[in-house]
């Protein structure tokens, strides 16, 4: 297999997910779901929304964990509000990105498989313009690296 | 309130939008499905995968339009999925992309971003934010009112 060059990489710990399932899919409701943690000043690391269904849409997000308690207390009052039919959350994550030189599929084949490799369960998953990023349960971080390692050829 | 300091917004309009939802234990054979999706020249303008409780995987990629029923004959032979609701191909979507600097250091953007298009009536189908750049993704007809509504809360230096 031929490793693919990479700019870099980089690991955050600390971190916890929290993912608002099945809210009604209409202008502005992941907006009210994220207005109070902007209102208090709660940075999110990672943010992904999408819709699994034609009526709802999901949003995944990804913060330090230290604000954790906080999030989760301002999301719960106002999931009446939001209307989110579910509330799950992972505090013992982390996130590794990779910034590749383009060629996206195969980067993210390859990602996925040093993943895979890991032993990670399948990872959430955000790719931007310059990095691919990936939510993983913090204790498993060493081995993604190492396998990464055996996927891409770092700078 | 400022507005937020951006390098540049970019857009891509013909693109395609397309979710699939699938058992997590399928994953196993994206990667096969991705190097053909890179053999076959196709870029992916926009990947967000998350996981439900139920450990189904929920895949989101923008793709161009015009390579979107290659991509999810791609994707549901290889996944074996067998029809609606399993995967939905939305057509006549547009991307746009804010990019940096610094966006992810920042608390409350996605808020902003994401309120002023509510304020305008605008859907946002699919959204993905990290360290640099945000990328959203909007019906197509929606495009000109979105740039017009992000106009009045960020800033490009050189436009």
């Amino acid at each position: 297999m031929k490793k693919i060059r990479i700019a870099g990489l980089r690991q955050m710990s600390n971190l916890a997910q929290i993912d608002l399932l099945s809210m009604p899919k209409r202008p502005g409701s992941s907006a009210k779901a994220l207005a109070p943690l902007a209102e208090n000043g709660i940075n999110l690391d990672f943010l992904v929304i999408h819709s699994p269904t034609p009526e709802t849409i999901n949003l995944v997000l990804a913060l330090h964990r230290n604000h954790l308690a906080s999030a989760m207390g301002l999301l719960q009052a106002a999931r009446e509000k939001t209307l989110t039919q579910e509330i799950a959350v992972q505090d013992q994550v982390g996130m590794v990105s990779i910034f590749p030189h383009g060629n996206r599929p195969a980067v993210l084949a390859h990602f996925l498989s040093a993943f895979r490799d890991a032993g990670s369960k399948l990872p959430t998953i955000s790719v931007s313009l310059s990095a691919i990023s990936g939510l993983i349960e913090e204790r498993l971080i060493p081995d993604a690296l190492n396998t990464l390692g055996e996927y891409f050829e770092l700078p | 309130m400022k507005k937020i300091k951006l390098h540049n917004i970019l857009q891509q309009t013909d693109q395609a939008l397309l979710t699939l939802t699938f058992e997590g234990i399928k994953a196993e054979f994206l990667p096969a499905i991705l190097y053909a999706l890179r053999e076959e020249g196709i870029a992916l303008s926009l990947v967000a995968q998350t996981i439900d409780r139920g450990e189904d995987c929920i895949l989101s990629l923008a793709i161009r339009r015009e390579d979107g029923e290659w991509v999810r004959a791609a994707l549901q032979e290889g996944l074996d999925l067998s029809a609606p609701p399993a995967w939905k191909v939305q057509t006549d979507v547009a991307l746009i992309t804010l990019y940096g600097p610094h966006l992810g250091e920042t608390s409350g953007i996605a808020n902003r971003i994401l309120s002023t298009l509510a304020a305008d009536g605008i859907e946002v189908l699919a959204f993905s934010a990290s360290i640099h750049s945000c990328f959203l993704v909007v019906p197509h007809p929606s495009l000109p009112k979105s740039r017009q509504a992000l106009q009045r809360i960020v800033e490009i230096p050189s436009s």
